[in-house]
């Protein structure tokens, strides 16, 4: 019976290690402030949560079993608290997230979807996109103009839903572009005023 | 075992101080200094565990509350510009 839960509590503290240091990694791999936050919210949720239970079966019941449980609540309440004041405050701050179509290489010529100015890409961005915007110029060297410039008419409308609905009006081919172009228009300036509304 | 927890809590809090240091914007510092804290408060307590003295849970528990306060001022520091209410906040009821 004591090995059963000296091998569980084993387990517990191995496994809280691991999410701590995949929280960790995260906080320095990930592109942008909210990205960030969920890799924190991993370490301090579930990476906390297995290290303090694993605690609590060493300690067995009694005072110490106590003060973990309410460390462990400490933890439940001041992580979302300070998630949401930090996130409001970015927001506050005009931080805007990374959506999908700023991950996308910019077109030759056309305009970028967003001022790149005000979002240096941190160096996480700079490894992994490499070989699959090698990948994606080689793409578009093999499809019709055309294509692109529907994705990129596309770019501009803001949500990643409309820009998932372009691609596959991409594929189609010319067609595409007049569809493109259309939802453009329905939309009007989904670009400037985007970040603006959403922080109110 | 509680050696592994250690060195797990260690790598993360150098890879929160590499994010701590070169993070773009002030609130990546601040997020990564809530993460160190939190961090702190888990060596603390395994720390308490492997000596075979978890007097130190104390410590930790302070130290989260403290932790959690400090992280908000700060946060309301940058939001509001101040501290305190003003002058308008206080004459309504």
């Amino acid at each position: 019976m004591e090995s059963v839960v000296h091998i569980l509590s084993w387990l517990l503290i191995v496994g809280g290690s691991v999410f701590v240091v995949v929280g960790a990694v995260g906080l320095v791999r990930m592109p942008d402030i909210y990205t960030r936050m969920h890799a924190v919210g991993v370490s301090d949720t579930l990476g906390a949560g297995l290290l303090i239970a694993g605690m609590m079966l060493q300690a067995g019941f009694g005072v110490v079993s106590l003060k973990l449980l309410f460390l462990l609540a400490i933890f439940f309440f001041s992580s979302p608290v300070t998630a949401h004041a930090l996130a409001q405050a970015a927001l506050h701050e005009r931080i805007e997230p990374i959506l999908v179509e700023d991950r996308r290489p910019p077109p030759a010529g056309g305009p970028r979807p967003r001022s790149p100015a005000k979002r240096k890409p941190p160096d996480a961005r700079k490894k992994a996109p490499a070989k699959a915007a090698v990948a994606k110029a080689a793409d578009a060297r093999s499809t019709p103009k055309k294509v692109e410039t529907a994705k990129t008419a596309t770019a501009k409308t803001g949500t990643t839903k409309r820009a998932s609905a372009g691609e596959t009006a991409a594929k189609r081919g010319s067609t595409g572009k007049a569809t493109a172009k259309k939802k453009n228009k329905k939309t009007g300036s989904g670009k400037p005023g985007a970040g603006k509304g959403r922080q109110r | 075992m509680f050696v592994a927890a250690i060195a797990a809590v260690l790598v993360a809090l150098v890879l929160a101080m590499v994010r701590a240091i070169k993070g773009p914007t002030i609130f990546d510092r601040l997020l990564a200094a809530n993460a160190i804290g939190n961090l702190t408060i888990l060596i603390v307590a395994v720390f308490g565990f492997l000596t075979g003295r978890p007097h130190f849970l104390d410590v930790g528990l302070v130290y989260a509350l403290l932790n959690l306060i400090g992280t908000l001022a700060v946060l309301k520091f940058f939001r509001h510009g101040n501290l305190g209410h003003d002058a308008r906040e206080n004459s309504r009821p």
